[in-house]
């Protein structure tokens, strides 16, 4: 699609049918009241997005101080150590033994390949592990599963459309100041895939459709195959090129008008 | 832009960023790439079916294959890599008449010859060229690839004929090396053609 179509996924309002209200000076002040604090980088949401897509690397006294205080004892702890005449750490029970386990366990599965599922990590520790490892690098998503999050965000969108029209114009402002910044983050973070969990309204014609077809145009003719690697490469081509071809499909299976 | 397009391009792309950043976080076990609504009609004008989730489930499924092969090579384990991509080859495929299908499964083929025939499983790398070159039947480079693979399998088992003081049996095994690289080039030089065939000729002035 060029550049200078846009997409209407919400449908204009009918004829006699009240148009949004233009802001009011308070929406207006509000919206410059978010503008500035994004230009301060004082702005909550839009400065977690910044930190999610780029945290900041802490410095080394930083993490040492946060497990100092994370590893130390409580003062209730040392008052019942000193009652139990107890001096330094206790050995480990059974039960804190077996926890240690299955976190190192965990915490192996974590360290092995990644595939396109989660770990099977058992403990709260190790769920938290992995979490923690998407939120720092997360594993590219199944094409599938992206076509699936984006039909449902863009079928509750047009089923909402006319609740969405009669709410105040100041969340339309704050989200659409937000969206500018979500953007960013979303272009690099996403691979976009396929998988379908919404019904698809059948209404194109089927010549409009694209078919599915030969990957040699997705290869330069000059250039041959290498004669050993780079089939993984190719792979990744070919299945980045069907999906776009399968946005399309949808695009055009849901009537959305150019 | 309207308020309204406003709110939900923001709601899209906070979507989009929250899915960027949690991508393998759900949770969702019982999910499978390949289970699908089907809802739209796989049907194109003519006979080619469309690009639809079966095809995109199938391709994902080859990606990821491909993509454990590699780590499992980089660990230096080709029995695992090997096992991987014989998974895919004889394993489910969409039923539909998709080239793309048969392309990736031709390109697996190629690279399970090789990975075989370093191993010094010559006869199953031969095989693998084989299974390849029925699904690339048109002059394509996934069919003048194979030929190639096929000339690295001959080399390699030469190699290894020379090594057991087989000279005769090695210097047959030099020579279909020689026929598929010739073979290979032929295709290569076939592709030229065509896609030179495709462009529209200047105007004349």
């Amino acid at each position: 699609m060029s550049d200078d179509r846009k997409l209407k996924l919400v449908p204009r309002p009918k004829d006699g049918e009240a148009d949004e209200p233009p802001p009011t000076p308070e929406e207006r002040a509000e919206a410059e009241a978010l503008r500035d604090a994004l230009e301060r980088d004082d702005e909550p949401i839009s400065g977690a997005l910044r930190a999610l897509y780029r945290p900041k690397e802490l410095e080394t006294p930083e993490v040492d101080a946060l497990l100092d205080r994370a590893l130390e004892p409580s003062a209730a702890e040392v008052d019942e150590d000193d009652a139990a005449g107890i001096e330094g750490p206790m050995p480990a029970d059974d039960e804190e033994l077996e926890a240690a386990r299955e976190l190192r366990e965990d915490l192996a599965q974590l360290e092995g390949p990644r595939g396109p599922r989660p770990a099977p990590v058992s403990t709260e520790l190790g769920e938290l592990a992995e979490m923690l490892r998407a939120a720092h690098d997360p594993a590219g998503i199944d094409e599938l599963r992206n076509e699936a999050l984006i039909a449902k965000a863009l079928g509750r969108r047009a089923t909402g459309g006319h609740g969405a029209r009669r709410r105040g114009a100041l969340g339309s402002i704050v989200g659409g100041v937000v969206a500018a910044a979500a953007v960013a983050a979303g272009l690099f973070a996403v691979q976009f895939s396929a998988q379908d969990e919404a019904p698809v309204q059948v209404g194109a014609s089927a010549a409009s459709l694209i078919q599915a077809r030969s990957t040699t145009e997705l290869f330069d003719a000059a250039e041959p195959f290498p004669r050993t690697g780079g089939t993984t490469a190719r792979i990744d081509k070919i299945a980045r090129s069907r999906a776009a071809d399968l946005r399309q499909n949808r695009y055009v299976a849901w009537g959305v008008r150019e | 832009m309207r308020l309204a397009n406003l709110e939900v391009v923001g709601s899209l792309a906070l979507v989009l960023a929250l899915v960027g950043a949690c991508a393998d976080m759900s949770r969702d076990p019982g999910a499978d790439a390949t289970q699908s609504e089907v809802p739209m009609c796989p049907c194109g004008s003519g006979d080619a079916p469309v690009v639809d989730t079966t095809l995109l489930a199938f391709l994902s499924a080859a990606r990821s294959a491909h993509h454990k092969a590699d780590l499992s090579e980089k660990s230096e384990d080709t029995k695992a890599a090997i096992a991987v991509l014989d998974q895919l080859v004889a394993g489910p495929r969409p039923d539909l008449d998709a080239p793309e299908i048969a392309e990736v499964l031709a390109d697996t083929h190629a690279r399970l010859a090789d990975l075989r025939s370093a191993d010094g499983d010559f006869q199953s790398a031969s095989e693998h060229v084989d299974e390849g070159l029925k699904l690339a039947e048109r002059p394509t480079h996934f069919r003048g690839h194979l030929f190639e693979v096929r000339g690295l399998v001959e080399e390699r088992r030469a190699s290894a004929l020379d090594a057991d003081g087989k000279a005769d049996e090695a210097k047959r095994a030099r020579e279909l090396a020689v026929e598929s690289f010739e073979k290979a080039i032929d295709i290569q030089e076939q592709v030229i053609t065509e896609a030179l065939s495709e462009v529209p000729a200047p105007a004349p002035k």
